[in-house]
């Protein structure tokens, strides 16, 4: 009986990762044109900053949660083997983990402290 | 599920069924969706590759004036944008907002004229 439960939650995060991501490409765009980068040296010192790092981390976070459950729901509407959606969803799970850490890995380096 | 009405017409030809507009922004906030998941490497490496050194910078802004480059930025940018203002819609009819028959088609149309503009504008802008 919480598959309800499960749904509405699936539907919350769906929103809520939703409306980060679109304040988090405001900001960037709009941060973007305000100060147009056109060195390597410009959008480098874009990501010095721990506090936009932890906001693009986040950002990439929400784009994760955002993007398991959307293509979880594309899996459940044409894959209906158990078997075969199993499979399918932890490889796409496996995907969006290997992905997180590579952004996590990417954003870290990019911190100067 | 299957009890109460077993024997109901089915009729999944999508070449012979006429969709409204709606299912139309509907459908493709789904390949759009899908587009932006297959695009999550691309873009992280993008990061990455731009990043790092001076070199792989230079390297991706190269690639972004090579035809190819440029094609798949603009179909990045449609998914974005269409993805964005369809996901609106679907805010917009969480809230209520719109369920009427003519006006989800009339949002739907919206939805589709602002994705025409707004990609236009990136196109020229940014792209090209």
């Amino acid at each position: 009986m919480s598959w309800q439960a499960h749904g509405y939650r699936a539907w919350f995060l769906q929103r809520v990762s939703a409306l980060y991501i679109v304040l988090c490409l405001l900001f960037i765009i709009g941060f973007i044109c305000i100060s147009p980068i056109n060195s390597f040296e410009q959008w480098r010192s874009f990501f010095y900053s721990p506090v936009t790092n932890i906001l693009i981390l986040l950002f990439f976070i929400a784009i994760m949660v955002h993007a398991w459950i959307g293509i979880r729901d594309v899996v459940l509407d044409y894959v209906h083997s158990v078997v075969l959606r199993l499979i399918v969803l932890n490889l796409l799970m496996a995907f969006l983990i290997s992905m997180s850490v590579w952004a996590g890995y990417i954003l870290f380096t990019l911190v100067k402290l | 599920m299957n009890t109460l009405n077993n024997k109901r017409p089915k009729h999944l030809n999508l070449l012979k069924i006429k969709m409204p507009v709606s299912a139309v922004v509907s459908i493709l906030h789904r390949v759009s969706g899908i587009i932006l998941f297959l695009s999550i490497p691309y873009i992280l490496w993008l990061l990455s590759q731009s990043t790092t050194t001076p070199e792989g910078f230079k390297s991706v802004n190269t690639l972004f004036n090579t035809t190819s480059g440029q094609l798949i930025n603009i179909v990045l940018l449609w998914a974005v944008t269409h993805h964005f203002y369809a996901g609106l819609r679907f805010l917009l009819l969480d809230l209520n907002v719109g369920i009427s028959r003519e006006a989800t088609i009339k949002i739907a149309w919206l939805v589709n004229l602002l994705v025409f503009i707004t990609l236009i504008y990136l196109v020229v802008k940014v792209v090209l």
